[in-house]
């Protein structure tokens, strides 16, 4: 390399600048003579030297030379730094260079000028001017002292690496971790936003300022909510803006349709806006809307960019998923905002339904009271009346003071309920009055014959109680017991316990069931089926006994055993602590036992044997009631008989007629005359009288056959018939009673016969009436639907019920099988089949139930759950069916609904990805609606969606036209709405969008004549909402995933690895998220590299942005350790500072290709595998330890040796790509090196390739997966061929094929190498072997090829003679000869061609690339 | 492996001695007459060197003789030098020349910029 003095200065400076092509050219244009330096010819030593290193570097260096620091820089670093300051920038001072960073870099160059000790700045932040704007950046650097050759300070080198895409990405990942953290914690809307708020404001360099703007529920305008970074009445931020505004600040009606826009900050009303932490205010802002699924936007997010970075699409990402964070934040406080609302409204329902019960439990007092006190007096009036009279009064005396009871428990909840109970605590005696009321019930349990306990000695303090409440918990427990004790004994004990007074009310009665054990005390809870004296009741006494004691501050507790009986013990506390002061009185305020008694002890006494004979003796104690307002009421008289009696008169002798009818008519009855028989049947079913009375003999239909017809029809079967004849004797009667005529009159009769004959029927028939009205009426009251059957099937009665929920009424009646609700079997043949079912049962079994599908007479479907029961008619003798049936329609579907979802939800939640979602979707709502076909559109950019469906549409048939319109109509619905829509011929379609966006919607395909019903449309809604919902989910995650992603894959960055090396990163499968593992390759100097993989602890950006920290920090490291067990160690301290960065496990190794070695140290990690050939692999486990800041105090980190084999293949990789569940690491290990050695002689892409998926799961990866191969090169290839063996060529360039993957070499320089050297090969046989002496010996060739760092040399060696090109022509012509040495330094960096006697060498040498 | 390679056709025996790709059934070289005013067709497969070169070089002008123009299908080609390219040069002066490559292949990029080939004939990359 030395120079000659005298050179032309030309060739000097092309050799001093000979190691780098490109970069050289360019610094041998620069005038050098108009520098400080001078002609490159005068250059000392030390700057020549210096410079061939920078130039040979592949490390991105630049240096400073001379007085006035003249700029010099290599490929690399013009490629990753100097952008376009190259090539203007050889050759000039570097304070020119990099004049916009000289009051940054330039002290820093001074103190190396000054001190001659090196610098080191990590990440520092620049702002270049290299892409024609101030760019932020991030640069790691260390400046070093240049010396010449005297040894002083005469320049300095720069070694550079750009952090920017690192730095920027861990940045906005912490602004995202940050907003993200802590989704645990409920906020309000407010709190939500000043929380993201105050997260933006911490990124101020991204996010110089931000707005946040909220929608009114109309749209109409946006108002500000939060900002950060800018002072509030701003220009820029209004604090609302109207969607109406021709010009707004921000574009509010684009924002509503859920567009982003990008806005140039200029113009007046952006003046003066805040910078952030920059010097600069931003030129642009991205206004990005707050998304909601399903609706329009809930307002939008104003991000003003930085100006010192380009928009790009990690960028745009980065500002949609804030705005996502965002979003979602607001989502999740105004719905938990609605639960509150909807929590107060359920308790203001409360409150309203407590108020309607107070009030109407009133209500009913008043006329109890006006029913109580009149009968009081009525059954004092007619003490002497008829024992049946006293019996009636007596019934209604009872009910009256039942329901009494029953209204004022339900007042007594009331009060408690709305806190509105007034209660008066007095010191009582508790064992004396609860004595008191027990001796009330003494007679009655007499009575049954059951032994009654009372075990009540005085206690030694007073106990506070409300008397009256304390009469009804005791009266309560003491009527129940008695009701549900058939043998044995009750008993009631007063005690005193610690502090608290015992009283135990016990009985050995039937017992409590264990289930039923928990719901005991529980409001209008009845415990069914249980054997007991009255199966009244309403369940509400134990629930108030226990409201009673709870506001005395006590508790009660049952235990039971069943079949053995019940104990309830109540506690209560001494003295008034516990109780407030308010409500305390003086003892002896109460009377000792009220008129309250007398109702439960009257109903009791009911319960008892012959209680109903014997019901005058109960009503003798006069009865004072509470809710009685005094026992002066003056009873109304009763009016005498409500109604006159009807008689319907049947004759078709005109003079007996009206004589009848004149004769009853005076007598008080209402008569209605008919002609004959027919014309009787016909009034008697239009409106059936209390009595017909018939001649025998009469046209169209006689007497008797009138009869018959009355009796054959159920409604008529009891009305009293009364015939009258001319016919006398026995036998006329017997043939008139055969056929059903209650009484039979022989013509003449007096009118005192008929009279006496009419009143009794009449009396016969009122009883039978009565009976009748009653029946009707109880059948009439009932809620459910009430029916008879005649044997075939044929319903003859129904109540109103049955109208109600079927549409049919009586005038329908008869209904013969097969009855109109019945479904229709071309229809509906499903529901058909299990009507006709039913029915069969229905007629063949003595009772069951089932739950059928009929439709109503307007078409519905209805649901029913009958109950039925086979009876034989009293009258009749024949067999009925009798039936009750409920409209379980809304349960039916409900349960449908629910069923379907709960199915409908596991199967989505099976499938993955969102196609595969919708196939699965589309398969399980067609099942569970019955559609015919059900379709799913996708749309994206374009206008042309993704269909998707079940059953799958043929691909050349995409949906019919019906469907594609409906989808494309539906899909710019609101969301969660459905549509029914026409489809093609006849059809029904039901559709429904996906989201609020119009990018997707669901349709499903009725078959032709199945009307599409409201369940049916309930239910297609029910499941798209959540199809809905479920997707939106799986869009967001799949978006978020893919940004976490490509973060991850910017910061894995290198993407140029140096030659021989590969890499692959996977991330896990989803939806397992992406992980931490990272790998890096750093060049070091003197030809050794750096090699490092890792893995951090965790999942997701927190693990990724911890991925980044370390492996920065590990770039430099290790670059400054001397070796990888230093370089571990300062990690180690670096990982102990960094939240989530402990335990990470990192190999880190040191190559140096020069000397075959790799220095390494471990960390925790899985040990790399060197693999050299055929199965045999070695493990670089000779160094292993501890995860990164594990390490106890006082403990080193070790670091080892081993060999690199020429051509063995290195491979350092995480966990993920080995460990399997329940498998041996091992088993993983030695399956991964037989795959590298099986691809030991392939290039390092390829066995990085094979690896990867000779190990991929059948699942997927479960844990992401980074790999890292290097392939040591390989011994130099040697072969020699016989120039006249035809083959020669084939052989030499067949093994140089093999040879260069095997050294790493890729298929494009391989390629160029295959031919440069074919080339040269060719010309040795073709020109080696002409004109040659045929007895000379033969022409041997000769190829070696040989890999080193960066670089291949082949040398081609023939022992024959070798032709020049022709030395005129720099380029031969076309077609011509010679472009075989042309294409040899055409594709090659290096061509040397050695002619001599004896035969000539070519030497060609390639640069390799990264 | 060499069961495919027709033993009449040497080129095959050799490159399949030496571990070259074969497995061709169909010749090394092919000339495909066409219609009228269509180019006739060349396929070209394998390595073409000095040893097989006359025979790449008579089924060019085979086709430049029949033909109008000529196609020639380069894509299965995986080694070619400098006589190669000269034999492409040849025909693409006498008659209408495309050439189809692999832009994988070794008749790509440099070849057929430094060989000229890129000016005189037209130039079709498959991938």
């Amino acid at each position: 390399m030395a120079l000659a003095a005298d050179s032309e200065s030309g060739s000097v400076t092309a050799e001093a600048f000979a190691a780098d092509k490109e970069v050289g050219r360019d610094l041998a244009a620069v005038d050098w003579a108009a520098t400080p330096l001078g002609p490159p010819g005068s250059w000392p030593q030390s700057l020549q030297t210096a410079v061939d290193i920078l130039l040979s570097s592949r490390f991105s260096m630049w240096m400073a030379w001379g007085p006035r620091l003249t700029f010099f820089c290599n490929a690399s670093y013009r490629r990753d730094t100097l952008g376009r300051k190259y090539p203007w920038a050889l050759g000039r001072p570097a304070s020119e260079v990099w004049e916009e960073i000289w009051g940054d870099i330039g002290p820093r160059i001074d103190t190396v000028l000054a001190t001659g000790e090196a610098t080191w700045d990590e990440a520092l932040l620049l702002f270049l001017e290299r892409s024609g704007y101030p760019e932020e950046s991030y640069h790691t650097f260390s400046y070093s002292p240049l010396r010449d050759d005297a040894g002083a300070v005469v320049g300095m080198l720069c070694v550079v690496s750009e952090d920017t895409e690192r730095v920027i990405g861990e940045r906005r990942m912490a602004t995202l971790r940050d907003l993200g953290s802590d989704p645990s914690v409920v906020r309000t809307e407010q709190e939500t936003l000043e929380f993201a708020g105050r997260q933006l404001d911490r990124n101020q360099r991204d996010l110089p300022f931000t707005l946040t703007y909220l929608f009114d529920n109309d749209g109409a305008v946006a108002r500000l909510s939060a900002s950060t970074g800018i002072a509030a009445g701003h220009r820029a931020a209004p604090a609302t803006l109207a969607a109406g505004d021709p010009d707004p600040v921000w574009p509010v009606t684009a924002l509503l349709r859920g567009e982003s826009a990008l806005i140039s900050l200029d113009g007046a009303r952006f003046a003066d806006l805040p910078a952030g932490t920059w010097s600069g205010p931003p030129v642009q802002a991205l206004v990005a809307p707050l998304a909601q699924q399903g609706s329009a936007p809930y307002g939008f997010l104003v991000a003003a960019l930085n100006r010192y970075r380009p928009l790009d699409e990690d960028y745009r990402a980065f500002v949609g998923l804030v705005a996502g964070h965002l979003a979602a934040g607001i989502a999740s406080a105004r719905s938990y905002q609605d639960q509150q609302r909807r929590a107060e409204e359920l308790a203001e329902l409360d409150r309203a339904k407590t108020t309607f019960f107070s009030n109407i439990s009133h209500e009913f007092r008043t006329p109890l009271t006006l029913i109580m006190g009149p009968l009081e007096e009525l059954q004092r009036l007619l003490a002497d009346a008829s024992p049946q009279a006293r019996e009636e009064l007596e019934v209604i005396s009872r009910n009256s003071l039942r329901l009494g009871k029953l209204v004022n428990t339900l007042l007594d909840f009331s009060r408690i309920e709305a806190g509105r109970m007034q209660a008066s605590y007095e010191p009582a005696d508790i064992a004396q009055v609860t004595a008191e009321l027990a001796s009330v019930f003494r007679s009655a349990i007499d009575r049954v014959g059951l032994a009654f306990e009372v075990d009540c000695p005085p206690l030694p303090e007073p106990v506070y109680l409300d008397r009256g409440m304390w009469e009804k918990v005791v009266l309560n427990l003491l009527s129940n017991a008695l009701k549900f004790t058939f043998d044995g004994s009750i008993r009631i004990a007063v005690h005193a316990g610690d502090g608290e007074a015992l009283v135990t009310v016990a009985d050995t009665g039937i017992g409590i069931p264990e289930q039923e054990m928990p719901r005991l005390f529980e409001r209008f809870h009845r415990i069914e089926n249980a054997r007991s004296r009255s199966n009244e009741g309403s369940g509400i006494g134990l629930a108030l006994v226990q409201e009673l004691i709870q506001l005395h501050g006590g508790t009660i507790t049952a235990s039971s055993t069943e079949g053995a009986g019940t104990t309830f013990t109540i506690h209560l506390p001494f003295g008034p602590a516990h109780l407030p002061a308010g409500a305390l009185v003086p003892a002896g305020h109460s009377a000792t036992v009220s008129a309250t008694a007398v109702p439960f002890v009257q109903e009791a006494l009911r319960w008892l044997p012959g209680a109903a004979q014997d019901g005058g003796g109960t009503g003798t104690a006069p009865v004072h009631e509470a809710i009685m307002p005094g026992d002066d009421a003056d009873p109304s008289p009763q009016s005498g008989r409500a109604l006159p009696a009807r008689v319907l008169v049947a004759d078709d002798n005109a003079d007996m007629r009206e004589y009848l009818a004149r004769l009853l008519r005076t007598a008080g009855y209402e008569v209605t005359a008919v002609t004959d028989g027919q014309a009787a049947l016909a009034a008697v079913r239009a409106d059936p009288p209390d009595l017909v009375i018939s001649d025998v003999m009469m046209p169209r239909l006689d007497g008797l056959g009138l009869v018959a017809a009355l009796r054959a029809d159920a409604r008529t079967a009891a009305l009293p018939v009364l015939l009258l004849s001319a016919r006398a004797g026995q036998e006329a009667s017997i043939e008139g009673l055969r056929a059903g005529a209650d009484d039979y009159l022989v013509k003449p009769f007096s009118a005192a016969e008929v009279l006496a004959r009419v009143r009794a029927s009449v009396e016969l028939a009122r009883v039978r009436a009565q009976h009748a009205r009653w029946r009707t009426a109880v059948v009439d009251s009932m809620q459910t639907a009430f029916f008879v059957c005649e044997e075939d099937g044929t319903v003859i009665e129904i109540n109103s019920a049955f109208t109600d929920i079927l549409g049919y009424g009586l005038d329908g009646l008869p209904y013969r099988p097969i009855q109109p609700w019945w479904p229709s079997p071309e229809v509906d043949p499903e529901a058909y089949r299990q009507v006709a079912g039913a029915f069969t049962g229905f007629l063949d079994q003595p009772q069951g139930g089932y739950t059928v599908p009929v439709n109503h007479r307007d078409g519905q479907r209805v649901w029913i759950t009958v109950a039925f029961n086979q009876i034989q008619d009293p009258y009749t003798g024949r067999s009925m069916i009798v039936g009750t049936f409920r409209d379980v329609t809304a349960e039916h579907y409900a349960v449908q609904r629910e069923t379907a979802l709960a199915g409908f939800a596991a199967a989505l939640a099976a499938a993955g990805e969102i196609s595969e979602m919708l196939t699965t979707a589309a398969r399980e709502i067609a099942a569970k609606v019955h559609a015919r076909q059900v379709t799913a559109a996708l749309w994206s950019s374009d206008d042309k969606p993704a269909i998707t469906g079940w059953p799958r549409p043929a691909p050349s048939q995409g949906a019919s036209s019906a469907v594609t319109e409906a989808l494309d109509f539906v899909r710019k619905q609101l969301a969660a709405s459905v549509a029914v829509l026409p489809g093609d011929e006849g059809a029904s379609l039901l559709a429904a969008p996906l989201d609020g966006t119009g990018s997707s919607a669901i349709a499903a395909e009725f078959p032709a004549g199945r009307p599409v019903g409201a369940e049916v449309r309930e239910l297609f809604s029910v499941l798209t909402s959540h199809l809905a919902q479920v997707l939106a989910k799986a869009r967001d995650y799949e978006q978020a995933r893919t940004v976490a992603l490509t973060l991850q894959h910017a910061i894995l960055a290198p993407t140029e690895l140096p030659h021989g090396f590969a890499a692959r990163y996977t991330p896990a499968v989803p939806p397992l998220e992406v992980g931490g593992d990272w790998y890096d390759v750093i060049p070091l100097p003197g030809q050794r590299t750096g090699v490092v993989v890792g893995d951090c602890v965790g999942r997701g950006l927190p693990a990724a942005a911890v991925m980044g920290q370390l492996r920065s920090a590990s770039q430099a490291v290790l670059l400054r350790a001397p070796g990888p067990a230093e370089a571990l160690a300062d990690l180690d301290t670096f990982a102990s500072r960094i939240p989530g960065a402990e335990c990470a496990s990192v190999f880190c190794a040191i190559l140096d290709p020069a000397a075959g070695t790799v220095t390494y140290s471990c960390a925790g990690h899985p040990p790399p595998l060197v693999v050299t050939s055929g199965e045999d692999y070695r493990l670089l486990d000779q160094a292993q330890s501890l995860p990164l800041a594990m390490l106890p105090a006082d403990w080193q980190r070790s670091q080892a040796t081993a060999t690199l084999p020429p051509g063995s293949t290195l491979m350092l990789y995480t966990d993920g790509l080995v460990e399997r569940r329940n498998q041996s690491l091992d088993i993983g290990i030695d399956a991964a090196a037989a795959t590298v050695a099986e691809h030991a002689q392939d290039h390092p892409d390829d066995v990085a390739d094979q690896v990867m998926s000779a190990m991929t799961p059948s699942s997927g990866y479960e844990d992401d997966v980074a790999v890292l191969i290097y392939r040591h090169p390989p011994a130099p290839l040697t072969v020699q061929v016989t120039a006249d063996d035809p083959s020669c060529l084939a052989l030499l360039r067949a093994r140089l094929r093999q040879w260069l993957p095997a050294a790493g070499i890729g298929h494009r320089e391989a390629t160029d190498i295959m031919i440069a050297a074919g080339e040269a090969a060719a010309n040795a046989v073709e020109h080696a072997t002409a004109g040659r002496a045929a007895e000379a010996a033969p022409v041997q060739v000769t190829l070696t090829a040989r890999a080193a760092h960066t670089m291949v040399q082949l040398t081609i060696a023939d022992t024959g003679s070798w032709r020049h090109p022709p030395a005129d022509r720099e380029q031969p012509a076309p077609g011509t000869r010679g472009h075989g040495v042309i294409f040899m330094h055409a594709l090659m960096d290096d061509v040397a061609i050695d002619p001599s006697a004896h035969g000539t060498t070519v030497t060609l040498t390639k640069e390799l690339k990264p | 492996m060499t069961n495919d390679a027709s033993p009449a056709d040497p080129a095959h025996d050799r490159l399949a001695g030496s571990g070259a790709p074969v497995g061709r059934p169909q010749a090394q070289f092919e000339f495909l007459p066409s219609g009228e005013g269509e180019p006739a067709l060349v396929r070209a497969a394998g390595d073409i060197d000095l040893t097989n070169l006359g025979q790449f070089q008579a089924a060019l002008d085979q086709a430049a003789a029949s033909s109008s123009g000529i196609t020639a299908d380069m894509t299965a080609v995986t080694y070619c030098d400098s006589a190669a390219t000269r034999a492409l040069i040849i025909a693409a002066r006498r008659t209408r020349l495309t050439i189809q490559v692999s832009s994988a292949g070794p008749l790509s990029g440099t070849l057929l910029r430094v060989s000229g080939l890129d000016q005189i004939a037209a130039v079709v990359t498959l991938d």
